[in-house]
């Protein structure tokens, strides 16, 4: 492999190996499972990858749809009863920069109300806001349609602006 | 405006969802990632991937093929075999020569100017030919009177036709008349 190309893998993943890690966590229980998801879905890809110079980098949202098929197999094939038991959206991972006006107080409760979201909703929030695609993306990552995802959406933020209601001024 | 508030209400909300930041990956995972990028092994997607499914698809091209012909070769094989296993006999040879010399001394009458003496031998000729199908045949009854006609015709006539109608033997004039007749039948314009 060409150091020009093999840098291109690289900066793509730095790019975006923090939003794919939320979506990971999101999808999965724990944070070991969420990191070898994660793991699972870049060496698919990269396998699965056209090799040649010229060739374009592959769409993000192929990582997502491969984190959340990794996913859904391994809840598959762990006890379902402890599956519920950590619901690990874990927004605890998700930090406001330092320079945010916003206190710590206000960010916790923010937090809070996201991962208040029952999990499709919570998908389509983290996917759209974090992971910057868009509808029709999540759609096809989400294998629904569009008005679905754009439902979900909007659900998700009506819920969470009935949550915050009197927190900020929303 | 209900809407238009709402949705600038959405826009602040998501603007405040959008300052917050993902937590950083741990830097030994990060690591992991890119070692996948740096040593991983892709499969190949040269012409080596499509090799498996070209040749099952030629294989199966060819066991078609090879099928097809032999099956073919088989049935004739089989054929020449049964053939082989049961020969006609000299009655059904005879007939079988006797028919095909009918014919052919059909179209040659056609051709004739006088038909009448090519008549008289087609119909001796099937005679004959019904004679050694049915029946052994140890010697052939003597020629019908001709009149004069008849032998000036005849004279004009093939050798090989007047010696039939004069009574020779019928399978070997038939042998060596047949291909010169039919030599001479294609021939004719």
């Amino acid at each position: 492999m060409r150091n020009s190309e093999k840098n291109r893998w690289q900066e793509w993943i730095l790019e975006n190996q923090d939003r794919w890690l939320l979506y990971a966590r999101q999808q999965t229980r724990s944070e070991a499972d969420a990191q070898d998801v994660l793991q699972e879905s870049i060496v698919s890809i990269w396998q699965e990858s056209d090799p040649s110079e010229s060739a374009e980098l592959p769409h993000p949202g192929s990582v997502y749809a491969a984190i959340r098929f990794r996913a859904l197999n391994l809840a598959r094939g762990s006890d379902r009863r402890t599956r519920r038991e950590q619901d690990y959206m874990d927004l605890n991972y998700v930090g406001g920069p330092e320079s945010s006006p916003y206190a710590a107080e206000e960010q916790k409760l923010l937090l809070q109300a996201v991962q208040s979201l029952p999990s499709t909703l919570g998908e389509v929030l983290t996917l759209h806001v974090w992971g910057e695609l868009t509808f029709q993306e999540i759609a096809d990552v989400c294998k629904c349609s569009i008005n679905t995802i754009a439902g979900r959406y909007r659900q998700a933020l009506i819920r969470l602006q009935k949550e915050l209601k009197g927190t900020f001024s929303l | 405006m209900k809407k238009t508030n709402s949705t600038n209400n959405f826009s602040d909300l998501e603007q405040r969802l959008r300052e917050l930041k993902p937590k950083a990956t741990p830097e030994e995972l990060t690591q992991k990632l890119l070692d996948i990028v740096a040593t991983g092994q892709r499969k190949r997607r040269s012409w080596q991937q499509y090799w498996i499914p070209w040749t099952a698809v030629a294989a199966l091209v060819v066991c078609f093929i090879s099928l097809q012909w032999v099956g073919k070769h088989q049935s004739s094989s089989n054929t020449e075999a049964v053939v082989a296993k049961n020969p006609p006999t000299i009655q059904e040879f005879v007939k079988e020569q006797a028919n095909e010399w009918a014919e052919t001394t059909k179209l040659l009458a056609d051709g004739c100017l006088e038909q009448a003496p090519a008549f008289v031998a087609l119909k001796k000729l099937r005679e004959e030919g019904h004679y050694l199908a049915s029946a052994p045949r140890p010697t052939l009854p003597p020629p019908p009177p001709l009149n004069e006609h008849q032998k000036k015709l005849l004279e004009n006539t093939d050798v090989f036709v007047a010696a039939l109608v004069s009574g020779a033997p019928a399978l070997p004039a038939i042998a060596l008349a047949t291909p010169v007749y039919v030599q001479r039948i294609k021939s004719e314009p």
